[in-house]
């Protein structure tokens, strides 16, 4: 037995040795588990960069802790392993932008 | 001579415009076939009108949405009840349902699912009837009065329930899977009848008539199979494609079923999509929730409006509702907030505790009779002595100076 592997899809998260068959990614579908990021109505979550943060934070001139928030325990957060003090770029689609960024930080 | 895709990708690449602007500029551009300078002459113009199609700064913009939402609001009716377009499923309508959504409440008055099936391959759920009826009797709450016939025999003290045999068929249930359900409910003597078809037979744990009665009342209550909480499943065709409809939402263990396409399966109860899917997805569900709800009575309001309501209400990770408990309770200022509702309480309490109001906001500056900060009111100048902005402008050049020998 042995299985193909292709890269369909990212695998998101920081991968736990006992959780490893969970993400095996097959055929570019992950067989084992459905993601949240996959539903038509949950939009880009991505963790940002130092480097990248900064320039957003300087484009706008405030602090992070002036961005709107998302909780730790938000089914998503927890799903791309975000840790408080994070900062997440989400990727909205969006009807009078077609694409709009947006971004929160992680809080209790 | 027109230009080539490629020098007009890089002449709009780092436009600030939003990504559909620069898509809809590309196309007409890309037919029309322009040259270089009438290029730079059209970008000019589009970046002008941009900008003036712009909101100005110190725009008040949670005025005008305000206004934009409620105005078309008192056109609404007051009391609707309607079905969803699916046979007999009933949805709050109208003001009710856009106060309830604004208020996020935790569970509307009329929960109700769309579930959409897998339709991976020709044969998957959403093409096959038979698939699609067994999902829906397997999701389907059945209770007792469902499937039987309960009559109390007082003077044997035990309840009789005679099963129909075509309706546990059609719900794909046996007496078997009754009998134990009871069982692990109750806590109770269940026994199959021997000498009847089809026939259980209940007594209560100590022959008493009040036992019995009680009992008589909570074997209604017991889900038998199906998810607790869905009352009922509609199934409808669409196209090609089947889809189920339920009055009652539990999205959590509906997306546990095999043959639920688990990226297209909604509820219009926010909260509960706030629980599974997460914020953003909370937000999105706001804004699909009002703007439905907004043109199924016949108006229209941009979506930006809408759109300001859903970020306020999610800007702090949960689902806040506009009002005392939410957004107006959670103002910085007294007197905004003693101006929204509750006003004695609000100031009996700042007085107790010795509040400072910091007159920042629009409302308390209305109150004291202060200019607001908006429009022109925000605008403030600050002037600085000549002598000081020679020496400033001296002392910037020195620096540079210093950096470029430096190098």
């Amino acid at each position: 037995m042995f299985f193909i592997i292709s890269g369909g899809k990212a695998i998101r998260g920081k991968i736990r040795p006992d959780k490893f068959f969970e993400y095996f990614i097959f055929g570019g579908k992950d067989l084992t588990k459905f993601s949240l990021l996959d539903h038509e109505s949950v939009p880009k979550h991505e963790i940002m960069s130092e480097g990248e943060l900064k320039s957003v934070l300087s484009k706008y001139s405030i602090e992070k802790e002036q961005l709107p928030k998302i909780k730790v325990q938000d089914p998503v957060s927890k799903e791309i392993g975000a840790v408080v003090g994070d900062v997440v770029k989400i990727t909205r689609k969006s009807q009078t932008a077609g694409e709009a960024e947006y971004y929160r930080l992680v809080i209790e | 001579m027109s230009i080539s895709e490629a020098t007009i990708d890089s002449m709009i690449k780092d436009l600030p415009l939003p990504s559909n602007i620069l898509n809809a500029l590309k196309a007409d551009v890309i037919k029309a076939g322009v040259s270089k300078k009438e290029m730079e002459e059209i970008i000019e113009q589009v970046m002008e009108e941009y900008h003036t199609s712009c909101m100005e700064p110190c725009d008040a913009a949670g005025v005008v949405a305000a206004q934009s939402i409620g105005e078309p609001g008192t056109q609404m009716t007051m009391r609707t009840f309607h079905y969803a377009g699916v046979a007999e499923i009933n949805v709050t309508l109208g003001l009710p349902r856009l106060i309830e959504i604004v208020d996020a409440r935790k569970i509307p008055s009329t929960p109700m699912m769309t579930i959409a099936l897998s339709k991976e391959h020709p044969e998957d759920y959403a093409y096959d009837r038979e698939k699609t009826r067994y999902l829906a009797w397997e999701i389907e709450a059945t209770k007792i009065d469902h499937i039987a016939d309960v009559t109390t025999d007082l003077s044997q003290m035990k309840l009789i329930i005679d099963l129909h045999e075509k309706a546990m068929e059609g719900r794909n249930i046996t007496i078997d899977q009754v009998k134990e359900k009871f069982n692990e409910e109750l806590n109770v003597m269940v026994t199959i009848s021997p000498d009847i078809d089809n026939q259980i037979i209940i007594a209560p744990g100590e022959p008493s008539y009040r036992e019995l009665l009680q009992l008589a009342k909570s074997i209604h209550n017991v889900t038998l199979k199906g998810i607790e909480g869905i009352k009922r499943v509609v199934v409808r065709k669409e196209g090609e494609e089947y889809t189920l409809y339920t009055e009652g939402s539990a999205l959590r263990e509906v997306l546990q079923f095999e043959g639920v396409d688990k990226t297209r399966t909604s509820t219009n109860n926010i909260n509960e999509i706030y629980e599974v899917l997460g914020i953003e997805a909370a937000r999105n569900a706001i804004i699909k929730e009002a703007t439905d709800t907004l043109r199924e009575q016949g108006l229209t309001v941009d979506i930006r409006h809408i759109m300001l309501v859903a970020d306020l209400m999610t800007c702090d990770g949960e689902v806040k509702q506009i009002g005392r408990h939410g957004i107006s309770g959670e103002k910085a200022s007294v007197f905004a907030r003693a101006a929204f509702e509750v006003t004695v309480n609000h100031l009996l309490d700042a007085g107790m505790r010795g509040d400072v109001d910091q007159l920042q906001g629009v409302t308390e500056n209305i109150i004291v009779g202060q200019p607001i900060r908006m429009g022109t009111g925000d605008v403030h100048l600050i002037s600085r002595r000549r002598d000081e902005i020679e020496a400033a402008i001296e002392a910037a050049e020195a620096a540079e100076a210093a950096e470029a020998a430096e190098e």
